[in-house]
């Protein structure tokens, strides 16, 4: 449910028109992330944030706020990069929300993938020994076994396969793991609400120039 | 559904798992710069080629687009728009020059081509959404490498398509 509820969420997060709202998403879906998937790396995501934001600042738009000797540095400038900035900060962390290992798409694409996988487990856990030599010949032959060895595909996992297309078929639903399903839906709603706000928040500049016209 | 199709879904779903591995060794390779990439996901998309028809490569080429995506968690990230369009760029362009070159045209070409579409679409989409005018500095370095590496794997690829039982045991798809 996570997973759809972050894909709704997506468009209206992408296409947010204020950087104000933009950055609060973002800093909101870092929350969410920590909440659901643990640990979490600010560093990086500052980084990108301040680097981006940094780079577009070259490009001078609307009215100056600084110089750093001949070049100027815009208020639209810095609106728009951290805007760039915090979307892509934004994404990474939606991401993380969205996918988890123990996603399971429903029908023929779910078995598929869940063949994928487990074939991408069995070459992993193949054992190759680089000490014994000739690593080409041992990686073809894992290969080989992998892929012609029946017996190599455990029982298990063919009745997960059948037990998850049985529940899909029997309920029409993926089985789902208890989630609070409000936040869920808040997750998936807020975003486009905000989308709309977004076109009338003023931006930046405009709140700069307000902030001005406010002083005796 | 007939045998054909099963063997056919069968090595689309290998390959698939094979371009997950390879791509799960690429993050283990210390890179110069951290947003070039060898490519090692894409030898089981040029393995791919003379045994499944066009359609299952492009199907192979999108798994290992959104493989990558749902394993690094970064399905729903800029690193997956890039990666995406890279990957369909470099599909389309190997498809169009193993038509054109036949068999006069090895794994390498067919690699390089991939390289260079993947490369220039990604730049693209980086002069308009994260460093402007600014990649042209990257250009160089990223073409560059990207045919040095393209090179190498499809060489890798053409040796291992010559010299790997397993895929001279696999049947040609119609």
């Amino acid at each position: 449910m996570l997973f759809w509820a972050a894909l709704a969420a997506y468009p209206a997060f992408v296409f947010q028109p204020s950087a104000i709202l933009v950055l609060g998403e973002a800093v909101a879906f870092c929350v969410i992330a920590k909440r659901v998937r643990g640990r979490l790396r600010i560093l990086p995501a500052v980084a990108m944030v301040a680097g981006i934001a940094l780079f577009n600042l070259l490009a001078p738009v609307g009215r100056v706020f600084a110089r750093i000797g001949e070049v100027p540095l815009t208020i639209g400038a810095l609106e728009l990069g951290l805007r760039k900035g915090a979307i892509l900060a934004g994404m990474v962390q939606l991401s993380r929300i969205a996918v988890s290992r123990d996603l399971r798409l429903p029908g023929k694409t779910g078995s598929f993938l869940a063949k994928v996988f487990h074939y991408f487990d069995l070459i992993t856990a193949f054992p190759i020994k680089p000490k014994e030599g000739n690593l080409i010949a041992q990686i073809d032959d894992a290969i080989m076994r992998v892929y012609n060895d029946e017996a190599l595909c455990p029982k298990p996992d063919a009745q997960r396969l059948e037990g998850l297309e049985k529940d899909t078929q029997a309920t029409g639903v993926i089985p789902i793991q208890t989630r609070p399903r409000i936040a869920l839906f808040l997750l998936a709603v807020i975003p486009w609400a905000l989308l709309l706000l977004g076109r009338i928040t003023p931006s930046l500049e405009e709140l700069l120039r307000s902030a001005e016209s406010l002083r005796p | 559904m007939p045998a054909e199709r099963d063997d056919s879904v069968k090595l689309l779903a290998f390959l698939s798992a094979l371009c997950l591995f390879m791509s799960t060794l690429e993050y283990a390779i210390p890179k110069p710069l951290p947003f070039l990439r060898i490519g090692l996901a894409n030898a089981p998309i040029l393995l791919a080629f003379g045994k499944l028809p066009p359609r299952r490569i492009v199907q192979l080429s999108a798994l290992k687009a959104l493989l990558q995506g749902f394993v690094s968690g970064t399905f729903l990230s800029y690193v997956f728009v890039f990666s995406a369009a890279g990957t369909a760029a470099a599909c389309g362009a190997m498809l169009f020059v193993a038509w054109i070159g036949g068999d006069r045209v090895s794994r390498v070409g067919i690699s390089l081509g991939g390289a260079l579409a993947s490369n220039a679409v990604q730049l693209l989409l980086s002069r308009l959404f994260l460093f402007g005018a600014g990649t042209a500095y990257l250009a160089p370095i990223v073409f560059g490498l990207g045919i040095v590496s393209s090179l190498l794997l499809g060489a890798v690829a053409e040796q291992a398509a010559t010299q790997s039982l397993w895929y001279r045991s696999l049947g040609v798809e119609p």
